[in-house]
C-alpha cells in the first residue's frame, strides 16, 4: 500500500474528501475525528489488511503518515 | 553591588546571579526557604550589572499602557482532552508551546525536580512539554537559566519562555534587546510560595503512606478542574487525592502565609505586563465562556502584543476560543491586580514551628478546616431534611410514609439525621428489608431519582435476614433499580457513588462498590449465580466482587462474580467483565478487554 493509498484510506473511515487530507495531517484535530474512530482505524488495518497497530504506536503517531510507517514502513 | 536589605524588595528571580560577569553572587535560603543573593565582594569588580536586571529597582521604568484597549482576551481550551487534563487550565500553553516545537524551536518554563522543588528549564524537545506544562505553586530555582535562553535566542530559532511576571521582566532587563525570536508568557500569579513548605508537605505525605512521591498535579481533574485536586502517586501505588479546603497544601496555600516576603507588595501586578501573552484559569468560564465549560479546565488568555498574537493565532488549528473582555477575566482573578494579602500571624513563629511540626500538625495549629456554622443548627438541619424531602418525594404521601417508617421506625436501618444520613424514596419505591437486617446508612441515600417526573418505574430494594447492606456516604439510585441482598450476604457502597436507570446488584455473598464510582443505565453486578450448579471443576455458586473507587461502568454492561475491578477504570457500553481488571484500564467486549491504559477521567 502507498502512502497516499493509505491516506486515501484513512479519509474513508472518517468519511471525508481524501483530498482535503494529506500524510502531514495530524488527524487527532480533524473535526469528524473521534477516539471511537481509532479504534475502528485499528480494526480495520487488521481485518482488511492483517496489520497490527499497537495502542503505544498509535498514540505516538501525530500525523497520518507517522500511522502509515507505524504499520508499513 | 546587589544588597537585601529588605527582604521584601527581592522577589528571588535570581537574575542578578546570571547577569554577573565575574561570577561573584550566590544565593542561599534563608530560614523560610528562599533564595536569596549575597555578593562575594572579593571578586565583585563593582559593575552594577547586578542592580541593572534587578525588576524590582527597575520598575519605575516599567512600560505604561492604557492596559483595556492594549489587550484582546479569549477564552480557550485546547482541543486534545488528553492535553488538558493534563494542564492545569485550559492547555493553552501546551498548544503554543507545540507550534514551537514544531518550527523546531525551544520552550521553558518551571519543571519540578526528583524531590518535588521546582527549577526553570529550556530545551528544544518536545518531550519535555509534559514536564513544563501545568503551574507548580512554589518558588522556582531560575539560577543559569536567563544564559541558556540568552543562548537559545542567539540561534535564531524561535525560542517560548513561560515565567511568573517578576521572572519575565528580569529576563528583559537581563537580554537587554527585544529578540524577534522570542515569545514570552507569564500568567495571573497569586504569590510564590516557599518551596521548603512544599517539602514539608511531601515529608507528611510520604510518612503517611510510607513511600516517596513519584507524581504530584497540583490540579489534578479527575474530581473535576474546580476540586483543584492536588493529586500524589507514591512509588508503592498508593495515591493521594488532596481537595481544595481540606488538603494541606492547599490550605497552607491559600492562607497567605507562606508567600514570599517581597509577593505582600507586588510591584508586577496589573493588566499590562512586559509578557507578550497572559494565561491564567478562566475562572468564570461558566458565566462569560459558558460553552467551553465542562469542568475539565479552560484557559484565559490575555494577548499584549502583535508578536504574541501572532504565536497565538497560529494555535488555532489546535485550539476552541471565544473572544471575551478583560473585564470577565479579571472579575474571576482577582490576583490579576490585587496584591496576595499579608495575614495577621507571627511569621517567625510559624517557620520555626514548620521545622518542629508535621506538615498536617501545622495546618491544623495555623490554618484549620473550618465547618460551615449555622445559626440554628437544629432547625437549619430539619429545615435542610424538609427541603430535600419535598423535592425528592414531590409530596407523595406513600413515599413520605416510606421516609419516617424507614429512617425512624425500622429496627434494622441505622440513620443519622443530625448529619442526613437517611434515605430518601421517590414514589414508586418497594421496600423489603428483614427485620433482622442490617442496614447503615452514612450519608444522605436517594432512591429512585427520576428524570421524567411522572414515570411510575418500580425502583426495588429487598435485604433478605442477616443481610447486611451499607451507605458509607451520599448515594444516588436511578428509579427502576433493583438492589438485593440475601440472607448473610453483605453489599458495601462507597461514598458519592451513584448512577441512572435501571442498575441490578445481587449480592448472594460479598459485593463492595468503592467511592465515586458511577454506573449508567441498566448496569448489572452480581457475585451469585443464584444457586444453579454447572457441574465444573472450580465452580462456584457465589464469589465477591470489589469494584474499586472511581470506576465508571457504562451502559448495559455486566460484572460477573468474582471481578475485582481497581481505581479508576472506565468499563465500556454493554461489556461483559469476567476476569479481574487493573486499575487505570479503559476496557469493552464480551469477554471484556484492554483497550487503554493508564486513563484518566472525569464525570
Amino acid at each position: 500500500m502507498t502512502e497516499q493509498e493509505f491516506v486515501d484510506f484513512f479519509a474513508s473511515v472518517l468519511d471525508i474528501d481524501a483530498s482535503s487530507i494529506d500524510a502531514d495531517t495530524e488527524f487527532r484535530y480533524l473535526d469528524e475525528w473521534s477516539s471511537l474512530t481509532g479504534l475502528d482505524i485499528m480494526m480495520r488495518l487488521k481485518s482488511k489488511y492483517g496489520k497490527e497497530l499497537s495502542i503505544p504506536d498509535f498514540k505516538a503517531s501525530e500525523t497520518i503518515g507517522d500511522v502509515y510507517k507505524v504499520v508499513f514502513g | 553591588m546587589i544588597e537585601i536589605k529588605d527582604k521584601s524588595l527581592c522577589c528571588g528571580c535570581n537574575a542578578c546571579g546570571d547577569a554577573c560577569p565575574a561570577n561573584a553572587i550566590r544565593f542561599e535560603a534563608d530560614e523560610e526557604g528562599f533564595l536569596y543573593p549575597t555578593v562575594d565582594k572579593t571578586i565583585c569588580s563593582g559593575c552594577g550589572m547586578c542592580d541593572k536586571v534587578c525588576p524590582v529597582q527597575a520598575v519605575s521604568n516599567r512600560k505604561q499602557v492604557d492596559p483595556s484597549e492594549a489587550v484582546s482576551c479569549f477564552a480557550v481550551n485546547h482541543k486534545n482532552l488528553e492535553i488538558r487534563f493534563d494542564s492545569t487550565s485550559g492547555g493553552m500553553f501546551s498548544a503554543l508551546a507545540e507550534e514551537i516545537y514544531r518550527k523546531k524551536g525551544f520552550v521553558g518554563g518551571a519543571i519540578y525536580n526528583e524531590d518535588f522543588s521546582a527549577r526553570h528549564f529550556i530545551s528544544d524537545e518536545k518531550a519535555d512539554l509534559a514536564r513544563i506544562r501545568s503551574s507548580k505553586y512554589l518558588q522556582s530555582d531560575a539560577q543559569g537559566f536567563y544564559r541558556k535562553v540568552k543562548d537559545c535566542c542567539e540561534t535564531g530559532r524561535p525560542v517560548l519562555v513561560c515565567g511568573t511576571p517578576c521572572q519575565i521582566s528580569a529576563l528583559k532587563l537581563y537580554l537587554g534587546k527585544d529578540y524577534s525570536n522570542l515569545t514570552t508568557v507569564d500568567f495571573i500569579c497569586h504569590s510564590v510560595a516557599s518551596p521548603k513548605a512544599h517539602r514539608k508537605y511531601f515529608d507528611y505525605l510520604e510518612e503517611v503512606f510510607g513511600s516517596k512521591a513519584v507524581y504530584f498535579k497540583a490540579k489534578n481533574k479527575e474530581l473535576g478542574w474546580r476540586s483543584l485536586t492536588k493529586k500524589t502517586i507514591f512509588a508503592n501505588g498508593r495515591s493521594h487525592y488532596g481537595v481544595r479546603g481540606k488538603d494541606c497544601y492547599s490550605r497552607a496555600y491559600h492562607s497567605g502565609m507562606i508567600d514570599r516576603p517581597s509577593c505582600y507588595s507586588c510591584k508586577f501586578k496589573g493588566i499590562a505586563r512586559d509578557s507578550d501573552i497572559t494565561l491564567a484559569d478562566f475562572w468564570g468560564a461558566e458565566k462569560y465562556a459558558k460553552e467551553l465549560d465542562d469542568n475539565v479546565g479552560t484557559s484565559a488568555v490575555i494577548v499584549h502584543s502583535e508578536k504574541g498574537k501572532s504565536l497565538f493565532l497560529s494555535t488555532s488549528k489546535r485550539i476552541i476560543k471565544k473572544e471575551v473582555s478583560i473585564a470577565d477575566i479579571a472579575k474571576g482573578n482577582r490576583p490579576l491586580t490585587t496584591v496576595a494579602a499579608m495575614p495577621n500571624y507571627d511569621r517567625v513563629q510559624f517557620f520555626k514551628d514548620m521545622d518542629a511540626l508535621r506538615f498536617d500538625e501545622l495546618s491544623n495549629k495555623y490554618f484549620p478546616i473550618v465547618a460551615p456554622r449555622r445559626r440554628h443548627p437544629v432547625l437549619g438541619t430539619v429545615y435542610q431534611i424538609v427541603r430535600q424531602l419535598i423535592k425528592e418525594t414531590s409530596f407523595n404521601p406513600k413515599a413520605i410514609l416510606q421516609f419516617v417508617k424507614l429512617n425512624f421506625l425500622h429496627p434494622a436501618i441505622h440513620t443519622d439525621w443530625r448529619s442526613n444520613a437517611l434515605i430518601y424514596p421517590t414514589a414508586n419505591c418497594v421496600f423489603d428489608i428483614d427485620k433482622t437486617a442490617s442496614v447503615i446508612i452514612k450519608g444522605p441515600v436517594r432512591f429512585g431519582v427520576k428524570r421524567i417526573k411522572g414515570s411510575k418505574l418500580e425502583t426495588r430494594l429487598l435485604v433478605d435476614p442477616k443481610g447486611r447492606l451499607e451507605f458509607l456516604g451520599p448515594a444516588r439510585f436511578g428509579y427502576g433499580s433493583d438492589v438485593e441482598v440475601f440472607r448473610n450476604a453483605h453489599l458495601t457502597f462507597g461514598s458519592d457513588c451513584g448512577g441512572n436507570v435501571a442498575l441490578t446488584v445481587i449480592c448472594g455473598e460479598k459485593i463492595s462498590i468503592g467511592s465515586h464510582t458511577f454506573w449508567g443505565r441498566e448496569v448489572s453486578i452480581r457475585d451469585t449465580n443464584g444457586g444453579h450448579v454447572i457441574a465444573m471443576q472450580g465452580f462456584k455458586n457465589t464469589n465477591p466482587v470489589i469494584i474499586g473507587d472511581f470506576v465508571w461502568l457504562c451502559s448495559e454492561c455486566k460484572i460477573m462474580t468474582g471481578v475485582k475491578i481497581g481505581d479508576g477504570t472506565v468499563v465500556g457500553s454493554n461489556s461483559v467483565v469476567i476476569t479481574p481488571l487493573p486499575a487505570r484500564v479503559l476496557v469493552t467486549g464480551h469477554p471484556a478487554q484492554i483497550i487503554g491504559t493508564d486513563i484518566a477521567w472525569k464525570h
